[in-house]
């Protein structure tokens, strides 16, 4: 069977090409990466998936301080370049992704197509063989293999 | 009862209609809706507007100045966008079933943003 970022990526392509995003970026809590579009250097890669992870950690706490759960998205815009994180939970673990988007697209498209987007990757059967990877040896591991995948 | 969703009852009253909203054309997010069950308003603020936006774009390359009112027809209804300027950044996004009487929602739709205060 294939990998579970391998079934991931006709999804990606998918949501960027209906939502007219710049950049995308699925990562899961540890910021490991699943899936790109748009990037070309793979050192821009890790600093987005970091501050993602980062900024979707941080804004956890908040909503953990509000006595909630946690927020279900969240969005930065007011330029052109708006930035929309996303999480939603699979079988396997919670995923995030991270849109980079400007005047071709609209936070209500980007959150429409979140929606569906999180639905078909949350029900991809490549989820019954994988497994969280929150360690540090395997996180370096897939940290090094994804970057590998991604930028060959 | 705000002005707003007054604007969408009137316009609701028209046979055929089964929904509209106020959606922000930049944001493509739901403003104010009063939809019938079943009715997708995200998913249909969400598109309409990314429609009316690129329409926008290509008046403006044509040199046709604003788009003021759209209408996609389909088997299973019909969509309307209008732009009033009254609305400001807004648009009035109307569903309706195939066999609405669409000159009828256009001047209702004319009539209560007209009377907006």
């Amino acid at each position: 069977m294939q990998s579970v970022a391998g079934q991931l990526a006709p999804a990606v392509q998918r949501f960027v090409r209906d939502s007219r995003a710049r950049l995308v970026l699925l990562i899961n809590s540890s910021a490991q990466v699943l899936a790109q579009h748009g990037f070309t250097r793979s050192v821009d890669v890790v600093h987005m998936a970091s501050l993602g992870a980062a900024i979707h950690a941080s804004s956890r706490a908040l909503a953990q301080m509000l006595g909630e759960p946690g927020f279900q998205h969240l969005h930065q815009g007011g330029g052109r370049g708006q930035i929309f994180i996303g999480a939603f939970p699979t079988p396997a673990e919670e995923l995030i992704l991270i849109v980079i988007f400007d005047e071709d697209s609209s936070i209500g498209l980007v959150r429409v197509l979140f929606e569906a987007f999180a639905r078909e990757a949350a029900a991809l059967p490549g989820w019954r063989i994988a497994r969280p990877t929150q360690d540090a040896a395997s996180f370096e591991r897939d940290l090094e293999a994804g970057l590998d995948r991604l930028f060959g | 009862m705000s002005t707003l969703s007054e604007l969408l009852r009137r316009v609701n009253r028209v046979p055929g209609v089964k929904g509209s909203m106020l959606v922000a054309a930049e944001d493509g997010l739901v403003v104010e809706a009063d939809l019938m069950i079943g009715v997708p308003g995200p998913a249909l603020a969400a598109l309409v507007a990314s429609l009316f936006n690129r329409a926008r774009r290509s008046l403006s390359g044509a040199r046709l100045g604003e788009p003021t009112f759209l209408q996609v027809e389909a088997e299973g209804g019909i969509l309307f966008a209008a732009a009033p300027e009254r609305l400001g950044d807004l648009l009035l996004v109307v569903a309706a079933e195939a066999w609405v009487n669409v000159g009828l929602v256009r001047l209702e739709a004319a009539r209560v943003v007209g009377a907006l205060p």
